[in-house]
């Protein structure tokens, strides 16, 4: 088990193995072979796998549903069926498993007293929950009339009634709309800002790849594949350069300094298209100004404020520092790394478009793009405003410097 | 048409809800608390006014001394009080009964019979019950109002509306069609529904609570409810009780009556109740394991153990809610029942001192044969027998076997001897450890139900019981008896010896009045092992009533432990088979210990058979000593009887079956559960 040098680590497996067995005690089938991995405080890791890899199992081994068969692991230094471990634990399976004949107040409520919370403090998170999560309206209706969507939305709500220090999330975006979706990927990163650690299981790729720090990939019950996700999916043989719509004489200018200068030939020069999440987040928006009515889940509203409760001076350093990073300062400036002056770049540009060399040294690689799925600066997002989350690319070196190494790598 | 209706659902929901419609049933509730109470209240004055009246006259009454009050009593039966007289050929004809031997009247004798002498002037509608205590009378309004008030201020006002609707179109339908009892049913058992409403909340509140397994218990209570588990239950009990209660013809005896309405009554209570408890108990685990709402659950700060005490706990306290329930609806049936007019005074006596009480048994103490003697006796046995004596000599037959058989069997017809008398012989029965009851002023009474050959419960026979201990030894009573029917003789303390021993002498015989000596009975009087029984009062009947309660509870909580454990471990169809297995087995192992007595494996028939009959022998007997206590200690039957369930009996029953049983139930089900994978292989191969 962990000892207090490695307190960083929240969930540690060494060898894990689970192997399945049938009433006569036959081997059916080794889910888990030889896993290890670690999960540190305050990252985001992402387990990635199709059908039967050993997703689903690793997790509930991790909670305690199922013993494994050989290995280590550990949560928070303990064995996962400690009881006390669990109070600092959230967890939504990959099917929402409500009790039929509750409401979602009543669901909470239960949820909470099992983490014995007293009741005022129950009654303002589920109010504050609910109305996160877009169930207000429904607050009083049996769990059993939901659709799927609005049951998943509901375990969301119920995995963070504890305010977790870990949060286990099975496919969370299961069963949401794309509208749902992005708001169950802001409120991820929200909550791995304030540096809770959270795992996380998914089959949508595009929701691993835009809130995970680290990941594993696993096919077979083993871990083909693990490290961050810039290691992971960098494609270092290419680079993108992304810029406003050029001419077609522009375009062959380009074509023939990069030919004759660099030597490259291009592969391909096209128009990006809008993401089709974009564009149903365009329409919804678009129907919620003109009050469409909708009977069924509504969207989301703020972050519970108990999830984004102000925890101390920290916070407000944080907040502090990263207002001073988004201005230039001698300081930042000073302690900044390599992230080309937007000058240098759009002088780069304008020769390429005006065929005359820069008199100065090619910039630096651009670091790589934005994910895809961040809204393109056309599409206004569409999605109710979200308090202060922090952009995915803003520089925290600076904030983990100062902070003396803590918060994410 | 279902359209109609739910738009009237739909208009009356709107109407209702506003503030003035909430003021209006306030208004409306107030009115009819008065316009009901204030008669109901004038009403139970007057009469009670009336009644102490007629108290006062009968306070001097002694047909020993020829008070004038008893002579009117005893010539026209009736009893005049300023310018009124109460009364009427109805009591005259068994006014006799109304004086002791001494010619006086005990003051419960006074008090039931100034209760019916004024009995007809209650009107109909007016619930005997609260005329005799204003307090209920103001209690039942005060209760109908507040539940009124809540219901109008708390959002209820749709439902009580639409139910109290349906409920009174139901009963305005049978008292227009003449039912006059259907009406009183209806109402009757929509009262009761809403008892047990009231009591599913009451233990939602006591389950309260912010710790892990309380939590759990009360989500389990709702469940009950909300699945409708527990009304499907609570329904029979509901409409059943006042059913029973109401049933009750003009020409029963209240003596017999009464005690088949609490047998019947608490027997479908506890029924219901059990059988609640054993199928919901599986249900509530071996669903929430399958349909995988208990992840949810394990995976918050609740062990697997604190799980499955909630779900007991929860489970049982649906269960005492029905159990509760039904006890509460068998006082108000038995008080009702008692306030009836019965047949006679020795019926209302009867009833008095024979089914509303708590008593005590003493059976007789009987001789036995002495040890020299009985093995003189098997000893002359074996030499008159010289077959059977050839065998031994031959070691054919075991002499200690049938020295043993000898004696069992002279032993059985000694016994029996003692318990036949035929006519005009006498046997003598002795009773110890009556001096407590001295000392402590209880009641005494000799309960007595004898057989004769051919029973005809129209033959009536003769029979002398006279007192052989005590201060006034020698003095009998004059009994006439009817084959198989108890009664009930009065045991003066003067009759009892210091020692606490009460000695009695019955003779088979009655009293010539013309020779002026007793003259032999025309039968042989034959007694079973109930049929002489001295009992002692011991505690009242609503004392009973709650210790029956307590016992039933103690086997809901065994039974609900059973269920739950077994739901956690098993699917649910092999859950309740086990469980209501061993429900079955428990309630019926009387009839098992009977069984086994006769039942011998046949060693004749082959080993293979032979030896599973050996195994099914084994089975059984094990199964009827483990438990042979649950129905030892049954209610049904004490009630019914007026048998008072002890201190000892509740304390038995609850180390035993409330604590050891369900404790060691309780305790597997942890085990077996504690280390219990409750996720499954949900991959591919």
């Amino acid at each position: 088990m962990a000892n207090p040098a490695t307190s960083d680590i929240v969930v540690e497996a060494s060898g894990l193995t689970k192997v399945f067995s049938d009433f006569w005690m036959r081997q059916k089938a080794v889910a888990v072979d030889g896993v290890s991995f670690e999960i540190r405080r305050d990252e985001i890791f992402g387990l990635l796998g199709p059908n039967g890899s050993g997703k689903s199992t690793t997790i509930k081994m991790i909670l305690g549903l199922l013993h494994r068969t050989k290995g280590l692991l550990s949560v928070f230094g303990r064995e996962p069926s400690d009881v006390a471990v669990k109070r600092r634990i959230g967890y939504l399976p990959e099917e929402s498993y409500m009790y039929r004949f509750l409401t979602p107040v009543e669901t909470l409520d239960f949820y909470g007293k099992l983490f014995g919370l007293p009741r005022a403090v129950r009654r303002r998170r589920t109010d504050e929950l609910l109305e996160m999560v877009g169930m207000t309206h429904a607050a009083s209706r049996p769990v059993g009339e939901f659709s799927k969507g609005m049951a998943r939305r509901l375990g969301i709500a119920q995995a963070l009634i504890n305010d977790p220090d870990l949060l286990i999330l099975d496919e969370p975006t299961s069963g949401l709309d794309p509208l749902g979706s992005r708001q169950v990927k802001d409120l991820l990163l929200e909550l791995g800002a304030r540096g809770k650690t959270i795992l996380l299981s998914s089959h949508q790729l595009d929701d691993v790849q835009d809130v995970c720090d680290r990941m594993v990939i696993l096919y077979g019950g083993r871990i083909r594949s693990e490290g961050t996700v810039d290691q992971l999916l960098e494609d270092s043989g290419r680079t993108v350069i992304t810029v406003p719509r050029l001419t077609p004489d522009a375009v062959a200018t380009v074509e023939r300094v990069l030919r004759d200068d660099a030597h490259v030939r291009v592969e391909r020069i096209a128009a990006p298209r809008q993401r089709l999440e974009d564009l149903f987040l365009q329409i919804v928006e678009r129907a919620r100004s003109e009050r469409v009515e909708t009977s069924g889940a509504q969207g989301g509203g703020p972050t519970a404020a108990f999830l984004r409760a102000d925890s101390g001076e920290g916070e407000q350093l944080i907040e502090r520092l990263e207002a001073a990073a988004a201005a230039p300062s001698a300081a930042a400036a000073a302690t900044a790394p390599a992230v080309p002056a937007p000058a240098t770049d759009r002088a780069l540009l304008d020769s390429l478009v005006t065929g005359r060399p820069v008199a100065e040294a090619p910039a630096p690689a651009q670091p790589s793009a934005p994910s895809p799925s961040a809204p393109s600066p056309s599409a206004p997002s569409p999605s109710a405003p979200s308090p202060a989350a922090p952009a995915k690319d803003v520089d925290r070196s600076v904030i983990d410097d100062l902070l003396g190494g803590g918060g994410r790598p | 048409m279902i359209a109609l209706l739910q738009r009237l659902h739909r208009w009356l929901g709107d109407r209702l809800a506003t503030r003035a419609a909430r003021i209006a049933a306030t208004v409306l509730a107030v009115g009819l608390a008065l316009a009901v109470g204030v008669p109901m209240l004038r009403t139970a004055s007057s009469v009670g006014a009336q009644r102490q009246a007629i108290l006062d006259a009968l306070a001097t009454c002694s047909a020993a001394d020829r008070d004038p009050a008893a002579m009117q009593l005893l010539q026209r039966g009736t009893v005049t009080v300023g310018d009124r007289e109460y009364g009427g050929t109805g009591v005259v004809g068994r006014a006799l009964d109304l004086f002791d031997e001494e010619g006086r009247m005990s003051p419960e004798t006074k008090r039931e019979l100034s209760w019916r002498l004024v009995a007809n002037q209650v009107p109909a509608w007016m619930p005997f019950a609260l005329v005799k205590s204003p307090a209920l009378a103001i209690a039942a309004v005060g209760s109908a109002l507040a539940g009124a008030l809540l219901a109008a201020w708390l959002g209820f006002l749709l439902p009580a509306v639409e139910v109290g609707g349906l409920v009174a179109a139901a009963a305005a339908a049978c008292w227009w069609a003449g039912w006059v009892r259907g009406a009183q049913w209806v109402l009757s058992a929509a009262l009761a529904l809403l008892l047990f409403g009231f009591l599913w909340r009451a233990a939602r509140a006591a389950l309260s609570g912010r710790s892990g397994p309380m939590a759990v218990a009360s989500n389990t209570a709702l469940e009950g409810v909300r699945s409708l588990a527990a009304p499907g239950f609570a329904l029979p009990v509901a409409m059943l009780l006042p059913f029973l209660a109401l049933s009750r013809e003009r020409g029963d005896a209240l003596y017999q009556a009464i005690p088949g309405f609490l047998d019947w009554g608490h027997t479908a209570t506890y029924t219901c109740g059990a059988l609640f408890v054993l199928f919901f108990g599986c249900a509530t685990t071996a669903f929430e394991i399958r349909d995988r709402q208990v992840w949810s659950v394990v995976t918050k700060p609740i062990s697997h153990g604190g799980w499955l005490v909630g779900k007991w706990l929860g489970t049982l306290a649906l269960g005492l809610a029905v159990v509760l329930g039904g006890v509460i609806l068998l006082a108000a049936g038995t008080s009702y029942l008692s306030s009836q007019r019965p047949l006679d005074e020795r019926d209302a006596r009867d009833v008095r001192d024979t089914v509303l009480v708590g008593r005590v048994g003493t059976l007789p103490v009987f001789q036995q044969i002495p040890e020299d003697r009985l093995r003189e006796i098997v000893d002359q046995a074996i030499e008159a027998d010289s077959v059977l004596k050839a065998d031994i000599a031959a070691g054919t037959a075991d002499e200690n076997e049938a020295r043993r058989n000898i004696a069992v069997q002279r032993r059985k017809e000694f016994l029996e001897q003692q318990r036949r008398i035929p006519p005009g012989d006498a046997r003598e029965f002795t009773f110890r450890g009556l001096g407590d009851a001295v000392a402590k002023g209880r009641g005494i009474a000799l309960r007595y139900k004898f057989h004769g050959g051919g029973e005809d419960d129209h033959m009536r026979f003769p029979a002398m019981i006279q007192y052989a201990s005590g201060k006034d030894s020698g003095m009998w009573e004059l009994r006439e008896w009817v084959p198989g029917e108890p009664y009930t003789l009065r045991i003066d303390p003067r009759f009892i010896d210091p020692d606490g021993t009460l000695r009695l002498r019955v003779f088979s015989a009655g009293w010539d009045e013309q020779a002026n000596k007793p003259s032999p009975s025309t039968i042989t009087m034959f007694m079973l092992d109930d049929s002489l029984e001295v009992m002692v009062d011991e505690s009242s009947f609503a004392g009973n009533l709650l210790s029956a309660a307590f016992v039933d509870a103690c086997k809901l909580a065994f039974l609900a432990a059973l269920a739950v454990s077994a739901g956690s471990i098993l699917s649910f169809p092999i859950a309740v088979l086990l469980s209501f297995g061993v429900f079955a087995m428990a309630t019926l192992s009387p009839f098992l210990a009977t069984s086994i007595k006769y039942y011998s494996p046949d060693e004749k028939s082959g080993i293979v058979v032979w030896a599973f009959q050996e195994a099914v022998l084994a089975v059984a007997t094990a199964i009827e000593f483990l438990l042979r206590g649950f129905a030892a200690r049954s209610p049904s039957d004490s009630l019914a009887q007026g048998r008072a369930i002890t201190w000892s009996t509740l304390g038995e029953t609850f180390a035993g079956i409330g604590a050891a049983w369900t404790g060691g139930v309780l305790l597997v089900g942890w085990l077996s559960v504690r280390r219990k994978e409750l996720a499954v292989y949900s991959g591919q191969g």
